[in-house]
Parts: structure tokens; sequence; C-alpha cells
């Protein structure tokens, strides 16, 4: 299953780029956050694939985007890993939400939010997670600055 | 006293309407048995929650954050800090995936060194959950005796690596000492000890008829709720699917080892208790698999002083103590992560712990939540 | 409350008066000290070598912290073990003040001393607990071993025995 994963993703996601890493499992790289929801679908459902677990969904600053970066593994044997990539907006985007879909989707969006500042149309419960409620900014974007509560080593 | 002569008090009141008001009560976040600052927003309708809502974040130290500017070398002191009951295996998570972004590979004896304190920390980390569940449930006694297994476990890390409990021991490419002479043998004393230690466990514990009570049925997990919220480690084998990344999807020199991987079908409380304890047993039996298959060899591949690993990204994970736990390196070519993602397992355990509370006792809360088995700095990172 | 301030400064004026607080301080604070009761309060690392403290190879029950209690009402000492973040500073004001008198803090772990391995570079730590609180006793270690923790009680216990009565001059060379 492993050497013709890439081709099946290939076959199934022709709108996407498919990239291989060594030894970690492919990287599926779709258009946009738009397109999310139906690919995690067809990720989960689909006999070729059935990546059930939702590891981890976390995102990237890229500088001029930001990328959400989901990381599947297959509760079967065998328990292949696989890495979905979608670029978003910094700001002013909506990324629709996959907690339809997934439970552990509804805390790692709070947590995107909270850190990145992406927000998630659909989500129950849109709030921030980690840190208190009245925070200002998202610390995790390259462009935070505090000054309050940061201090930079060699201060 | 003739019981039958009472009145049914049930009868009486029948007809009228009974009214009741949901009561909001907070739980934690300095409260003994959340595992650490979390807290927990319950509304109760008398002594049944109907909703229980995790308010995390007590512990955020923005650790993602500073390892944007650490390098990749300091940064492994602070990843002994997430789940520090099993820091061992933090770093060795770590250090995968750093090594994956350089190609590095590590070598034999470095793997088993890895093994053996990887392991060693599984173990502690069971003991500690053990002792604090039992605790939980007001049994006192457990912990006496797991910590006291604990304190030899701490003893043997601490001739390795110079630490109880963060240990700073493994480095990029391998590990940063060798077994100080009097290791071996001193560890073999352990096991030998420990072999018994697990049966007096269960004579303390599991055969309790309190315990039993307090813990079979509870918290039950089904398999589809567990991966619709991403449950690993021992809740996920504890409802019958039988994923370990040890065996699934083998890293490091597992595959030359011989254990079990532990599952139980019935998904409660009790279940999960089983698996840890089963789970103990076979960690020793690794660690004297480890030590009896020492290879000779390099303690470390020669990495340069200045880790500057080019361009690009890898995941790697473990499967920890509490579940799989991975790191997310992303590298520019400089010294530093652009970006490090931890994939902590109690995050998405804690995340189930809503659907697990719903409609349960206030009483029983406890047991569930001790049976999950989080921890909250790792959580919080 | 006028008068139990000022009765020792009183007493002290006729002849004997010293010696009889000094008496009666050496009693309270033999009492105090020896029954310290830690408040359950682990954040992170440390608080697992507190329990470890408590554990039967250290065992500070020996030294008189016989039960750790969950409520503040009834705990004497806060044992501060692990990293102060933003979300809990509050919190840990608000269970400071709910301590009864008299009452002590000893801040375990470099986290808690300066904010520790998180003093630079980290968004959500407090730098030191004693930014929220008066602190008593400052652990340094990451984390300290038990033995430390049990000399940290132990130099409370030197600073409780050097305490006097409301309106007396300070014993001379103690610890502020």
């Amino acid at each position: 299953m492993n050497a013709s994963l890439p081709e099946a993703l290939r076959a199934a996601f022709p709108g996407a780029a498919v990239e291989e890493r060594g030894g970690f499992g492919p990287v599926l790289v779709l258009g946009g956050g738009a397109a999310l929801p139906e690919a995690c679908r067809a990720l989960r459902s689909q006999p070729e694939f059935v990546f059930d677990v939702l590891e981890d969904y976390t995102a990237l600053d890229e500088g001029d985007r930001l990328q959400l970066v989901l990381h599947f593994i297959r509760s079967e044997e065998p328990a292949v890993q696989l890495t979905v990539k979608a670029p978003v907006a910094r700001t002013g985007e909506e990324v629709p939400t996959l907690s339809g879909l997934f439970g552990s989707a509804e805390w790692y969006e709070r947590e995107i939010f909270d850190l990145f500042g992406v927000r998630f149309a659909g989500h129950p419960d849109l709030r921030r997670i980690l840190l208190p409620e009245d925070w200002q900014g998202h610390p995790l974007l390259k462009d935070y600055r505090d000054d309050k509560t940061l201090h930079r080593t060699g201060d | 006293m003739d019981h039958d002569a009472f009145p049914d008090p049930g009868s009486m009141t029948a007809d009228l309407p009974l009214v009741t008001d949901e009561l909001t009560l907070n739980m934690g976040p300095q409260h003994p048995s959340t595992h650490g600052a979390m807290r927990l927003i319950l509304r109760l309708d008398g002594e049944r929650v109907v909703s229980a809502s995790p308010d995390i974040g007590f512990i955020h130290r923005g650790m993602e954050k500073m390892a944007e500017t650490l390098t990749y070398l300091q940064y492994i002191y602070l990843t002994d800090r997430l789940d520090y009951l099993s820091s061992m295996l933090n770093e060795w998570s770590y250090c995968r995936a750093a090594e994956a972004l350089a190609g590095i590979e590590v070598p034999r004896r470095a793997e088993y060194l890895r093994v053996l304190a990887g392991e060693l920390s599984r173990l502690a980390s069971h003991l500690v959950w053990l002792g604090s569940m039992g605790m939980d449930l007001g049994a006192f006694t457990p912990l006496t005796y797991t910590f006291r297994e604990r304190e030899m476990i701490l003893d043997l890390l601490e001739m390795l690596s110079g630490q109880r409990m963060t240990f700073n021991y493994l480095r990029i490419g391998g590990v940063a000492r060798d077994l100080p002479p009097g290791f071996a043998d001193r560890a073999r004393a352990f096991l030998d000890y420990f072999a018994g230690m697990p049966d007096i466990y269960d004579r303390l514990l599991s055969d309790n008829a309190i315990f039993l009570a307090r813990m079979r049925g509870q918290g039950r997990l089904t398999p589809e709720l567990a991966r619709s919220h991403a449950v690993t480690g021992p809740n996920l084998r504890g409802c019958g699917v039988a994923l370990d990344l040890r065996r699934s999807d083998p890293y490091s020199v597992y595959p030359d080892f011989d254990f079990e991987v532990v599952t139980r079908p019935e998904g409660d409380a009790l279940a999960r208790y089983r698996v840890r304890v089963e789970e103990m047993r076979q960690s020793a039996r690794i660690v004297r698999q480890a030590l009896d298959g020492l290879p000779a060899g390099d303690i470390s591949a020669k990495v340069g002083r200045v880790f500057r690993p080019p361009a690009g990204e890898a995941y790697a994970r473990v499967e920890s103590s509490r579940g799989i736990q991975g790191f997310y390196l992303v590298s520019d070519g400089s010294t530093q992560p652009a970006r490090c993602r931890i994939r902590v397992p109690s995050f998405a355990n804690l995340s189930v712990l809503p659907e697990l509370l719903r409609g349960v006792h206030v009483a029983d809360i406890v047991a569930i939540m001790g049976s999950i088995d989080f921890i909250v700095p790792e959580i919080d990172r | 409350m006028a008068i139990v301030e000022k009765w020792p400064a009183f007493t002290e004026r006729f002849p004997g008066g010293g010696l009889l607080l000094t008496s009666i301080e050496f009693f309270l604070n033999w009492g105090r000290k020896n029954s310290l009761w830690p408040l359950t309060f682990g954040l992170s690392c440390c608080a697992i070598e507190m329990f470890c403290t408590g554990a039967p190879r250290y065992d500070w029950a020996r030294l008189g912290n016989e039960v750790l209690r969950a409520s503040p009402r009834q705990a004497d000492m806060m044992v501060v073990a692990g990293t102060v973040c933003w979300k809990m500073a509050g919190r840990i004001q608000r269970l400071y003040e709910q301590m009864a008198e008299p009452r002590y803090v000893i801040a375990m772990g470099a986290c808690a001393v300066s904010g520790g391995p998180f003093h630079f570079d980290s968004y959500g730590t407090v730098r030191g607990v004693d930014q929220l609180i008066p602190v008593d006793i400052y652990l340094p270690g990451c984390p300290p071993k038990p033995e430390a923790l049990l000399h940290a009680v132990l130099e409370l216990e030197k600073k409780i025995a050097a305490d006097r009565l409301p309106g007396r001059r300070p014993v001379k060379g103690a610890r502020p």
C-alpha cells in the first residue's frame, strides 16, 4: 500500500500536488483551505485510503501566507501516515471547519485560531484555547511583537 | 423498624413538579486530581454531569515559539519539560525529527540505549499514573509502593544521565553518555525485583471490590469516538484498537524486540487500567532484552558542532506512554527551526473527555480522568 | 484586632514581660513550624519532585508536613512548584489571599524563582512567582531534588523560629 499510495492520491486528487518524502509518507498539497473538507472526507471514507485519525492539525507561517498542515494516520494495519497541506491567506480568509468530520479538529482549530488568527467557518465554539481570553495578538505569527511579556535572549 | 411500612418518598412527590436548577461547578485549576493546572467547568443537574468543558492554557509557556529562537541542540532540554514523567520519549521524538531533517543515521548502540532509557521512562510514568490513580480514588497505599519502585528507576536514570527527571540525555545523532560501570548489574537487579511487583499492585488494587465498582463500566470509549478524537496510546488500545507505533509503524530498533501489544476490548476505565499495568510488564521485558542484546559501537553519530540542517521538513513520532507524540520540524537552512510543532497525545486524549463525562456522577469524574492519564503541561506546552 | 497587636509591646514594659513573651513565641513558633501543612499546588515538573518528597523515600511527613490540604483555608504553606503563566497568575494571587495567616510560600524550582528555562523568549510565562505574591524561601533547581525541598522546608522552619509577636523588634541576625 505504501508504494502505491502516491499514485492513488494523484488519481483521486487531480488538482493537487503530491510530494514524496522518504520515510515519512507523502504530502498532499491542496489548492486552498476551501478544498479541505471534501478532501478529508474522501481520505477518510474511500477504501484505498481509510485515514480515519486526524493526528495533528496545525499551521505554518510562510511569510506571505499561512500553510495549514494536517497529519493523518490509519488506525488499522498498515499504519501509514499522510500529510496534507493547504495554503490560506494571513488575514481575511475563513476556512471551512473539519469539526463535523473529525472530533479532534474542534480543539485543533481553536488552537490555530488562538495562535495564528485563522478563522474557521462553521466551528461550534471558536475562541481561544491556550491563551487568556483577553490576550491581544496571535503569538506564533512571525511578526508577533509583545514588549510586555516577551524578553528576548540578550535583553 | 418495618421498612415496608414506610411510605415511598417517590410516591408522595410523584405528582408534584420537581423544580431543579443547574449548578455550575468549577473544578480546578488548583485541584489535587486534575493532573496539573486544568479547569473543568461542570454543569450539574444534582449529582449528574450535564456538560463538562475543560479550560486549558494555565501552563502555556509558548514552547513552540521558543524553538524558533533557540538552536536545535539547545531545545532538547526543553522537550523534557513537556511530558516530564517520561522525558526520554519526548527527547526521542524530537531527536528523530531533527535527524530526519539532516539525514543522520543513529548507530545501533545508541538506538539500544535510547530504547533502554525510553522504556525505563515509560515504566516510571506508568508507576506514577498507577499511584495517582489510586490516590484519586482515595487509596493512598499504592502510591507508596509505586513511588518506591519509581525511585529505583530514577536512581538508574540518574546514573545514566545525571538527572532524576528531566534528563537532557539524548542528542541529535545518538545519546550523550554511555552506560556507566555497574549500571547493567544494577538494572538487572531492579528488573528481578520488579518482576513480582505488578502482581502486588493487582492484589492491592485490581481485585479490590470498591475499585472495581468505581472503574468498571465508567467512561466507556468506543473505537469510533476514539478514532474521531485522535485518541492514541493505552486509551485507544483499551477499546480494542491495536495501534502501537512500536509495532504498527516500527522505528528505531523495535523490530528486534519481542513484546506484546496489549489491548482490551471493553473500552471502560478498568480496561485502560489493565492495559497500563500489563504494559509495565512488557516494558520491563523490553528493558531486559535491551540490556542483553546491547551491541558494541558508537553512542552517537558524528554531528558537527553547529547543527545546520538543509531546508525541508520532517515529522517524526514515537509511541509515548500516553500515545503518539510527534515533532514536526520545518527548517529554513539556519541553526534554528523555522517551526517546531509538537503533537502531544494528551491534547487529543483530553478532547474526548466532555463526551465521556456526559451523564456521569460527580464522583466518577475523577476515576475517568485518571484512567485517561493526561498530563496538563504537555497539553499546554 | 488592636489589642492583639498592642499587648506584646505593653507587656514588654513590665519586669519579666520579655521572658513571658519570648516563651510564648517559642511555643507558638515550635507548634507552627513543626506542622506546616502544604497546599496541593503543583503546576508542572517540580510537582512530581514534590510528590517524591512526600513518597516513602524522602517523606516530608517526618518534618510535620503530614497532610497536603487541597483547600487554601486549611493550608499553612504554599509550595509553588512549577511554571507560573499569565493565565494562572490571578488564580495564584487569589489562592494566596485565601490562605489564613500565618502563611508561607516556598518558590520551588527555577521557574517559580525567576521564570527558569522560560525566562527568555517565552510569551506566556511570569518571570518568577514573587511578581505576584511574597515569597519566603527561594529554592532553585530544575527540578530541585527532594533533598533540596527538604532543605527548603528546614530553612523555612528556621525562619519561622525567629518569628516575633507583633510589635516586637526582630531578632538580631534573623533573616528578613
